[in-house]
């Protein structure tokens, strides 16, 4: 697989238990490129990050990840950073965000090995990235959600990540806090070369940064990029319900 | 005290408590973190079936107890990771049969059961040099692997799915847990007891967890309170001659009610001292 490509999927089907929950699915996801993957619920989004990360492995046809099926990535699993939805840690737990940054390197670090300087200067780079530098010592669960969400991007990339992997990373924030969290995915794509690939149900939003959109409802409907889309029928279609405001929202906003 | 420690037994029990204590409460700041008091509880009961199994057949009752502790933490774990069965049934059902069964077993060897007592609430007093050797030799192989593993048992427990995702060998992590839980209440039975082990594996952290916000100090103060009350709990029960493990607990119990009523978390006394002065 060409350097060029950081994910490949070739006749994917994805299995949990006795059910598939995804079919049939070929694509590529190109180096540096941001993907919004949409769909409705049970859609089987969530399950092709899990795939992606390794953790289902009841699958049939090709999947790579860097050229490696995602199990058998070895020391590059590292340069997969994770994001989840809405991580179910106890608000009361007694971490400091630095604490809860450097969990991301404890992985890297190796099984058994202390954590160094260098741990703690790569966690303070990524916090200062995505501009939480000044959260550091703040009790993770008195964060608000936005804060929360941006520590957790901090965690992801402070190991050595070149695939970012968000499983609905805005559930729950205001609209001011996901235009920013949106415009520093941008940044880093751009600016860091990431390779990004954001599962969402706010299909505007993501259609304003994705250069691809990969519409899946158990099969792949749609791939390409949010100005081929073409008509919110086909989206429609997919959903089974009207989807508004896409095409209204396709175009980037300025600056 | 000087009195105290003037007898031998005393000697022993001492040091029995302070080792007791201390490994109790390291244990216990992940049972709190990774909540798994409910465990805890139900590995330590569950132990009753293994120790009768070894008196009943002549083996060391603590070698069959620790054995049949760990199997039985683990398929708590087993069945409850599987999703075939909640947690909370499986250890519900676990520690009940495992706790009949001990009963049952120490009621046909009909000469022991005299010692069903000592095995439930403990008797640290009757500590031997043996069994200081082997709560030595356990406490340093369970905090051996605390000691190495303790960054990423801190990240397991912060979120289990994100260290997962990670790479984290979680399922290793999670029974090597359990084990150490297992392994612990079997070698501290002599102390306190099957019954009342569960609480130090318990209270010690839920003190530090009310008081501080920082993992490192909820781990120091978690050991001085877990030390603190064994001996303290040793020494009152020398001196109103009652039951050492039950006085152990009961010290650990008052100071939990003090550090919930002080905790930061819940800012009750600033709150009625904020009160109090806008009364005035």
């Amino acid at each position: 697989m060409a350097d060029t490509v950081a994910v490949q999927a070739r006749d994917l089907s994805v299995w949990l238990g006795s059910h598939k929950v995804l079919e049939d699915l070929t694509f590529d996801i190109e180096t540096g490129s941001f993907v919004a993957v949409i769909g409705p619920n049970g859609a089987g989004k969530t399950t092709l990050l899990r795939a992606l990360l390794g953790l289902v492995r009841t699958y049939e046809g090709s999947l790579l990840v860097f050229g490696e099926p995602p199990a058998r990535l070895g020391d590059r699993r590292h340069m997969i950073g994770y994001v989840p939805q809405r991580s179910d840690f106890d608000r009361r737990f007694p971490a400091r965000v630095l604490d809860v940054v450097m969990m991301g390197r404890v992985a890297c670090r190796g099984l058994g090995r202390r954590l160094t300087r260098e741990d703690r200067e790569a966690a303070l780079r990524s916090l200062e990235l995505v501009g939480a530098l000044d959260l550091q010592d703040r009790p993770i669960g008195e964060l608000s959600g936005g804060q929360q969400q941006r520590v957790f991007l901090a965690r992801a990339l402070c190991s050595h990540t070149r695939l970012l992997l968000l499983d609905e990373p805005n559930t729950g924030l205001d609209v001011a806090s996901q235009n920013r969290f949106y415009e520093l995915l941008h940044n880093l794509q751009h600016q860091h070369g990431l390779t990004i690939v954001v599962v969402s149900h706010d299909i505007a939003k993501v259609s304003q940064f994705a250069d691809r959109i990969l519409c899946i409802n158990k099969r792949l409907h749609i791939h390409a990029a949010p100005a081929d889309v073409g008509e919110t029928s086909l989206l429609e279609q997919v959903y089974g319900c009207e989807v508004e405001q896409f095409a209204l929202a396709r175009q980037r906003p300025e600056g | 005290m000087l009195e105290m420690l003037s007898y031998g037994f005393m000697q022993r029990a001492l040091v029995a408590a302070v080792i007791t204590g201390a490994l109790c409460s390291v244990v216990a700041f992940f049972v709190v973190l990774k909540r798994l008091s409910f465990v805890g509880v139900g590995v330590s009961h569950s132990a009753l079936g293994g120790v009768a199994l070894g008196v009943v057949t002549g083996v060391d009752p603590l070698i069959t107890g620790g054995l049949f502790a760990a199997l039985i933490s683990w398929a708590i774990g087993w069945v409850s990771r599987k999703g075939n069965l909640s947690e909370d049934t499986a250890i519900g059902t676990f520690f009940s049969a495992s706790m009949a069964l001990g009963v049952v077993l120490l009621g046909l060897a009909r000469t022991y059961t005299a010692d069903l007592m000592s095995f439930l609430f403990g008797n640290i007093l009757a500590i031997t040099e043996a069994d200081l050797i082997s709560l030595a030799a356990v406490s340093a192989a369970v905090l051996l692997f605390i000691g190495v593993f303790f960054k990423e048992l801190l990240t397991m427990s912060f979120d289990e799915e994100l260290a997962r995702a990670d790479g984290l060998p979680v399922g290793f992590l999670y029974f090597g847990l359990l084990t150490a839980i297992a392994l612990t209440v079997i070698v501290t039975v002599k102390a306190v007891g099957i019954v009342l082990s569960s609480a130090l594996l318990v209270i010690p952290a839920a003190i530090a967890f009310e008081l501080v916000k920082d993992y490192r100090r909820m781990l120091a103060v978690s050991v001085a309170a877990g030390v603190t009350a064994s001996v303290a709990g040793l020494v009152i029960s020398f001196y109103l001659d009652v039951a050492s493990g039950a006085s152990i607990v009961l010290v650990l119990a008052l100071l939990f009610f003090a550090a919930y009523a002080l905790s930061p978390r819940k800012a009750w006394v600033a709150k009625a001292a904020a009160r109090f002065k806008a009364a005035r």
